[in-house]
């Protein structure tokens, strides 16, 4: 009987080991991501947040290469274009926009990555907008870290406007969809907002971005300081032809920034210690993004299959517009000849009017820093609307300012009116090449696309040599995913 | 342990022969079968602990009292037991008769065993010897069509791949639809892979609520229980198996063009571009620059379809190769015409398999072992695809004294692979020799050839690959190159161990300990070569380090007592799991040295990466099962589950089962005496599936690690939902289970009800409400709604003719079932997933795409069918429609992927010593949505391959065809995703034979064998389906791929006994 007492103890031994589990068994948390909560629980957690909104400027996105954050919209900018040419069909990267297909097909990724990267950037901004106050930590750098993801959220909803919608007419009522404006977290569809109405809050964003911004010292230049918010804001302004506002902002942007030596400009656009660069990111060896990176695409020397056999050339029309003196005259070889100008390989296709303006900083792993904003662009700005708002001399003065830098033997401009308009448009045209400004340009001025007479090959285009102003193909489609997953709460563009 | 056990043998005889007045019987035991003697008998007298068993000539010898009424009991697995009584007789010859109608059958169920005949549940039970000689190297290749109820993908060619399994439908959208997998009774989380299927004793697919429901929280999918082989009391066994197979593809690929096709069929394409395009050049014109005839026109310069192509595969100039009228130049033939089939070429792999394996076991009384050491190699029909594993199992049960029991089971494997850049989804990567063979235009050569179409020799001689820097199509890549040059090997090395401990309170009253612990670690490394690929131009390597630990802690008691006829199991106890996932990698570039591919040897570090993942379950359970006299059965099931992925205010549920049976057979007033058994059953319960989801599906995160140079850097990663839960699988099972005439016709019939509520979908977020860099818009995982599966399966099998020297056996599986969405959230009632929509009514795999129309007849135009009217549209008869792809609206095309009927059969013949084994599977009905098919019908991609179905493409105005114009502006809209490439998905695949031959035992007598047979087995030997090249079999969710193709593998092997 003891015997028994002794199996019953021993079985309830068995049965109690273990059996009793610690209370917080069933709490998991990861341990490469952290709580929401947690990311703003104080003002050094939110500068991570932010950080984040930076590299993602240069991640590899969604997975599709020449995306290599915003580097990718520059590519598209650019060959949909009149000033890049192709040399071969025989690589397809950016080949089906070149042809105008991509951007009208509403399943593409092109179309997708153009609208949800910068919905990316919106999202995360908001994100930090929405939590931003409460966080523990100096009112300072609050208002930094709020300002920047102001600038972000204002910079994003201006390149989708432009692509989605349909062109800001001044003095119109731009009454037509634009892009859905999602200004806080939310978990619902949002309908699209007018073209109108989308300018209005990038307006009001930037603003208050500015006033943020005041004071706050970026520590490097992939930051959004008060100079970069009003490059921001004189770009808006030139598209909705407030030439004043253009003026004055590009004014406020380039202080402090000097333009760049020749010597400077032959160097490969690689690095953002240049005195004239604003905005730009830099990528560091251990956050490459490999084939996906600007370089892999747009530069003279790095060995991708694309550059190996599709080296991007200047319009033989454009071209031939530069004068002999210019420094930029050498960024291209018109005979495809010049042994001078790098290639990846010995066997890698050479092009008349190919490229050298970028040049790989680092060939063995594709990175190099990345443009957005250089003080050039705003002398263009200035000239632009000074010349458009009628101040001739101003504007031929401000344009000499930049063209006499790049060029010892240009002489002031004595051209007016529509003449001295076209030569700044020229100088732009000329001066941010391969920068993603092209596409937006011709929208921007209603101009038509007329690759013709140039050295495009017209079996390479599919036959697209000209799209008229205001044809409909100026107007990105919707992804097709949007609708589906908006349930239709966002509609499609005529197609 | 030999020794150990003789010794313990030995000791028993001993003390029987201790009796006094005993006497001596002998004899020999014989087969119903063949008649010939059988050895490892086991004989017992009954009452007593006396043993003895039969040597290898049949005969016995065991001692018996001298008086009193003495009863043997003859019994050997397989066969029916018999008790003789022995009189007064001293010679017993006995005949054992094979089990045929296995009533008896042992059944591997949740938590312990069953007898079939008092089982209330819904299972099907695999086992070993219905695979042991097919060539295969992962176990579930052996599930297959052998039990109704169970659909499965075909295991790819890639070798050690494991297929995918389908019990009773698809309960769940986003969540996953696999099975949970049970090994020697705890859940396991290792690669099914991992385990040598020579190993294997049998595999139960548990298909109700009454068998699953003690899995709880995760058994919603069905459970997949795996039983590994034990030893035999009485029985020394020393096996030995050896295989040796030859692998080949066993899919052919899709009917592709010919180069003399494609050139001119692509010269259409240029001159239709141009023409039909916005620069609308005369037809005429337009033909000659195609040519290459015409290179200026309206100021503009045009080169021919050449430039676009890049490459000239004939022997005259590149301006001749097709006329200005489009006609293939007669004088041209192919300059390297052996060397433009890359398929060929990527399927050089080692092509053979093979396996060996020896075990041992045996057993007395208190012990039984088992040990087994097994060695598999399998080598793919692809270049650089392979598998070596090692196997090594020990398995001892002992019970040392009356009041304690206890055991090990320790299997250890260690396998080394090279893995292909197939993924698992056939994706379109330029390194999938699959996607590559068979997109790449039939004018590409492999090698590097000069103008005259000689090979470029290297400076060692040697031809060079083509890196295809002038091809439109994967230029600047070459996936054979890549393959053979870039490094994929992986190094797996896994421990499984389960043991336990009993105490036997009182007779009928346990209690037991039982602890599981799994570990894998997983090595990979990757190396990309220098030259071409992802790692140009200065070649990177990666390491990764992958470790799996879990373990499952029970302590359970169970309860027995029969009284009378009332026969009461009772089951209770706590049981937690845990599981971890440690995640460790390390990237560098920048070769150094040739040759060596370790981090050390490379300039540049890319990244490093570490983590770990934590998931919990703490469960309470309990089983009821009773019996009265094996007549009325009734069984109920309890558990309590609570799940770390769910938030703390929804992480505990209840999960449970009820059931009942009725042995019609067993009443008095039943008298059909041709009936062996006939059993009603019903079961109705209540499950979860928690699969599928990741580990904090209901937190919301921000990714660490996105820094921005040297400065800290988080991202938005996920939202929340703290109201994510469990989908709960509501499951109605009905059958009847019968054994007619002895056996020799047996079946089940049963009807099912799987409801599924709170289905998880992945609801994806509207792109303008954010997402993540990597991966794009936000998809939240929500309980959304509801659905169903059901259906009706039966199973029969008849022992048609069983004659003494022939005989044959047949099983025919048949299911059909219907699954339908009865649930969706009220303000999205219609959500659109890839080629499917869910809504009421519907399926979760019914197509929901944009309706192909046909072809212009003016123009070539594709016409879909649309809901809108705008400038493109206009209306024939009673249809709208559009030529513009993104007008026409998406709606049900009346397809589904799930088949009416998918079944397989499986025929047995024996006579004499041979024995024949066929099984085929099938399916009727359904449709697929041949994807490969619509990429080699794209209508103008300048240098992909072309179907043969291009050739109907319009050409001319006026002419009536279902293929639109070849156009590579319009190659979104023509070809875009559309009802026109859905396709009947029935098939007919021929999945096994195998004949085998018992060696005689005269032959083997010689090498002191107690049997042996020899064996030829083919798996996938053929496959009808309604297009060449396209296999319906490849996925669930009517899609296919650019998959590893199955292989088919003919193997011969040997199997001994001693």
């Amino acid at each position: 009987m003891k015997f028994i007492y002794n199996k019953i103890a021993l079985g309830l031994l068995v049965m109690i080991t273990g059996a009793a589990c610690k209370k917080d068994y069933l709490q998991t948390t990861p341990t490469d991501q952290v709580a929401t909560e947690t990311a703003f629980s104080s003002t050094k957690n939110a500068w991570a947040a932010l950080n984040g909104i930076h590299r993602t400027m240069y991640s590899q996105i969604f997975g599709v290469q020449a995306q290599g954050g915003q580097s990718g919209n520059m590519l598209y900018m650019d060959v949909l274009g009149e000033d890049m040419v192709f040399n071969t069909s025989s690589n397809n990267w950016l080949l089906p926009e070149y042809r105008w297909v991509r951007h009208r097909d509403a399943t593409s990724s092109m179309l997708y990555y153009n609208y949800q990267f910068y919905y990316v950037i919106i999202g995360n901004a908001n994100m930090i907008l929405a939590n931003i106050a409460d966080a523990e930590g100096p009112d300072a750098d609050k208002a930094a870290i709020r300002g920047q993801a102001l600038a972000y959220r204002a910079w994003a909803y201006f390149q989708m406007v432009q692509l989605f919608g349909e062109r800001y007419v001044p003095g119109g009522q731009n009454s037509s969809l634009a892009v859905p404006l999602v200004l806080e977290p939310k978990d619902t569809p949002t309908p699209r907002n007018t073209v109108a109405e989308v300018y209005e809050q990038i307006n009001i964003d930037i603003d208050e971005a500015i006033a943020a911004l005041e004071g706050y010292k970026a520590t490097n230049k992939s930051h959004l300081n008060v100079n970069t918010a009003q490059g921001i804001k004189a770009r808006v302004a030139l598209v909705q032809g407030d030439w004043a506002t253009a003026v004055s902002s590009a004014r406020a942007a380039r202080v402090g920034y000097t333009l760049m030596s020749n010597d400077q400009y032959l160097a490969g656009f690689n690095n953002y210690d240049n005195p004239e660069w604003i905005w730009a990111s830099r990528i560091q060896s251990d956050q490459t993004s490999y084939f996906y990176s600007f370089f892999a695409y747009m530069s003279a020397n790095y060995s991708s299959t694309v550059i190996r056999t599709s080296p991007k050339s200047i319009s033989s029309t454009l071209y031939n517009t530069i004068s002999q003196t210019d420094v930029r005259k050498g960024l291209w070889d018109p005979t495809g000849k010049d042994a001078t100008f790098p290639t990846p390989t010995s066997t890698s296709i050479r092009a008349p009017y190919m490229s050298r303006k970028f040049k790989v900083a680092d060939p063995s792993l594709s990175i190099g820093d990345v443009p957005y904003m250089r003080a050039a662009e705003l002398y263009l700005i200035e000239a632009e609307a000074l010349a458009r708002s009628g101040d001739n001399v101003g504007a031929a003065q401000t344009l000499y300012t930049l063209a006499v830098n790049r060029d010892p033997g240009y002489v002031l401009s004595t051209n007016a009116g529509e003449a001295l308009i076209n030569e700044i448009l020229l100088q732009r045209r000329v001066e941010l090449w391969g920068e993603g400004f092209r596409f937006y340009d011709l929208k921007r001025t209603n101009s038509a696309l007329d690759r013709t007479g140039a050295n495009h090959n017209a079996s390479y285009a599919n036959g697209v040599l000209e799209v008229p102003a205001n044809d409909a193909r100026w107007q990105f489609l919707i992804p097709q995913d949007e609708i589906n997953f908006s349930n239709g709460v966002v509609v499609q563009n005529p197609q | 342990m030999q020794k150990l056990v003789q010794s313990l043998l030995f000791l028993f005889l001993f003390v029987g022969s201790a009796y006094a007045q005993e006497r001596t019987i002998t004899g020999t035991v014989t087969s119903k079968d063949d008649g010939l003697p059988m050895p490892s008998v086991s004989i017992k007298l009954k009452g007593s602990s006396t043993l003895s068993q039969t040597g290898s000539n049949g005969s016995y010898s065991i001692k018996v009292p001298g008086a009193g009424s003495s009863v043997l009991v003859f019994s050997y697995v397989g066969y029916a037991a018999q008790e003789v009584n022995v009189g007064n007789r001293t010679t017993i010859n006995l005949t054992l008769v094979p089990d045929q109608n296995q009533l008896n059958e042992v059944l591997i169920v949740a938590y312990g065993t069953a007898n079939k005949n008092t089982y209330t549940g819904s299972s099907a039970q695999i086992d070993n010897k219905d695979f042991e000689n097919r060539p295969i190297t992962n176990v579930m290749s052996a599930v297959a069509g052998s039990a109704p109820g169970i659909q499965a993908t075909s295991s790819d060619g890639a070798p050690g791949s494991t297929p995918g399994i389908r019990i009773r439908g698809f309960g769940s959208i986003s969540a996953s639809n696999d099975a949970l997998y049970v090994v020697d009774g705890s859940v396991y989380d290792g690669n099914i892979s991992n385990i040598d299927p020579a190993d294997i004793e049998s595999i139960s697919l548990l298909k109700d609520a009454a068998t699953a429901a003690l899995y709880g929280s995760r058994a919603g999918n069905g459970v997949v229980l795996i039983t590994t082989k034990k030893g035999k009391a009485g029985r020394q066994t020393l096996n030995f198996k050896a295989t040796t197979g030859w692998v080949s593809r066993g899919l052919p690929e899709y009917e592709r063009v010919d180069a003399f096709q494609y050139y001119p069929l692509m010269w259409e394409t240029l001159r239709n571009s141009l023409s039909y395009g916005s620069s609308r050049i005369p037809l005429d014109v337009a033909g000659g620059i195609a040519a290459g005839t015409i290179t200026n026109y309206n100021g503009n310069n045009y080169t021919g379809v050449k430039s676009l192509l890049g490459y000239n595969p004939f022997n005259v100039p590149d301006n001749q190769i097709v006329s200005a009228e489009g006609v293939m130049n007669p004088n041209a033939s192919l300059l390297y015409a052996d060397d433009l089939d890359w398929a060929e070429q990527a399927a050089q792999g080692g092509k053979k398999r093979q396996n060996y394996a020896m075990s041992y076991s045996g057993g007395s009384e208190k012990t039984d072992y088992f040990g087994s050491l097994g060695y598999t190699n399998d080598e793919g029909y692809l270049i650089n695809s392979s598998l070596k594993r090692f196997n090594g199992r020990l398995n001892i049960n002992t019970q040392p004294v009356t009041w304690f029991s206890t055991g090990l089971n320790l299997n250890g494997t260690y396998s080394k692979s090279q893995y292909d850049n197939v993924d698992d989804a056939g994706g379109t990567s330029f390194i999938n020799p699959f996607y590559i063979s068979r997109m790449i235009a039939p004018i590409y050569p492999v090698h590097l050839h000069d103008a005259s179409g000689k090979l470029v020799l290297d400076a060692s001689g040697q031809p060079q690959y083509d890196f295809g820097d002038g091809r439109p199509f994967a230029s600047g890549r070459h996936t054979i190159y890549e393959n053979l040059n870039d490094r994929q090997n992986q190094v797996r090395g896994a421990i499984s161990a389960r043991t336990f401990g009993s105490i036997h309170i009182l007779p009928g009253l346990k209690a037991t300990a039982k602890l599981s612990f799994d570990i894998q670690d997983t090595q990979d490394r990757t190396y990309d070569n220098p030259n071409v690929g992802d790692g140009a131009p200065s070649g990177r390597a990666y390491q990764y380090l992958y470790r799996t630990t879990s373990y499952t802690f029970s302590q359970l008691a169970e309860y027995n007592k029969r009284f009378d006829k009332h026969n009461l199991q009772v089951l209770a106890g706590h049981e937690n799991y845990s599981y971890k996932y440690n995640y460790l990698s390390g990237s560098r570039s920048g070769i150094i040295v040739d040759g060596i591919t370790e981090l050390v040897n490379f300039a540049t570090v890319l990244g490093t990466s570490s983590y770990e993942d934590n998931a919990t379950i703490d469960s309470y359970l309990s089983r009821v099962s009773y019996d009265y006299d094996a007549k009325y059965l009734f069984s109920g099931s309890f558990r309590r589950d609570g799940n770390s992925k769910f938030s703390p205010s929804v992480r505990w549920a209840n999960f449970w089962s009820l059931s009942a049976g009725w042995n019609i057979n067993r009443e008095e007033f039943f008298q059909a005496k041709w009936v062996d058994q006939l059993k009603l059953r019903g079961s109705y319960g209540v499950l979860g599936n928690d699969g599928g989801l990741g580990y904090y599906p209901y937190q919301a995160l921000y990714d660490l690690g996105r820094n921005n140079q040297a400065e800290a850097g988080i991202i938005q990663r996920s939202l929340a939902n703290p109201e994510l839960t469990w989908e709960t699988s509501k499951n109605f099972d009905v059958g009847v289970d019968f054994s007619l005439f002895s056996g020799r016709l047996g079946g089940s019939l049963e009807y099912f009800k799987r409801k599924t509520d709170g289905l998880i979908f992945e609801v994806e977020q509207p792109l303008s409400n954010g997402g993540t860099y990597n991966s794009g818009n936000f998809t939240v995982p929500m309980n959304i709604g509801s659905l169903y599966n059901a259906g009706a399966e039966l199973t029969l099998t008849g022992q048609i003719v069983k004659g003494r020297a022939f005989s044959y056996s047949t099983t025919l599986n048949l299911t059909s079932f219907k699954n339908k969405i009865t649930k969706m959230p009220s303000n999205v009632p219609l959500i659109i997933s890839g080629t499917k929509a869910y809504s009421v009514g519907h399926s979760i795999y019914d197509f929901y795409l944009r309706e192909y129309y046909g072809v212009d007849p003016e123009n070539g135009d594709a016409l879909y069918k649309t809901n809108t009217l705008t400038n493109n549209t206009r209306v024939i008869g009673q249809d709208t429609l559009t030529n513009v792809l993104g007008e026409a609206n998406y709606r049900y095309s009346n397809a589904s992927a799930i088949p009416d009927l998918y079944g397989s059969m499986m025929h047995n013949f024996s006579y004499k010593n041979f024995s024949l084994g066929v099984q085929f599977t099938f399916q009727t009905g359904g449709k697929v949505y041949d994807g490969n098919y619509a990429s080699l019908m794209h209508g103008g991609s300048y240098g992909t391959a072309l179907h043969v179905d291009a050739l109907n493409r319009w050409s001319n105005p006026g002419e009536v065809t279902s293929v639109p114009r070849l156009d590579n502006g319009q190659v979104s809209s023509f070809a875009g995703a559309s009802s026109r490439w859905l396709i009947d998905a029935s098939y007919f695949q021929l999945n096994n034979v195998t004949l085998n031959y018992t060696l005689p035992a005269s032959w083997i007598g010689a090498i002191k064998a107690q049997s042996a047979s020899i064996y030829v087995s083919g798996d996938n030997l053929t496959l009808f389906s309604k297009r060449k090249g396209m296999f319906p079999g490849t996925s669930f969710n009517g899609t296919v791929g650019n998959n590893y193709n199955f292989s088919r593998t003919i193997a011969v092997g040997v199997n001994v006994n001693f």
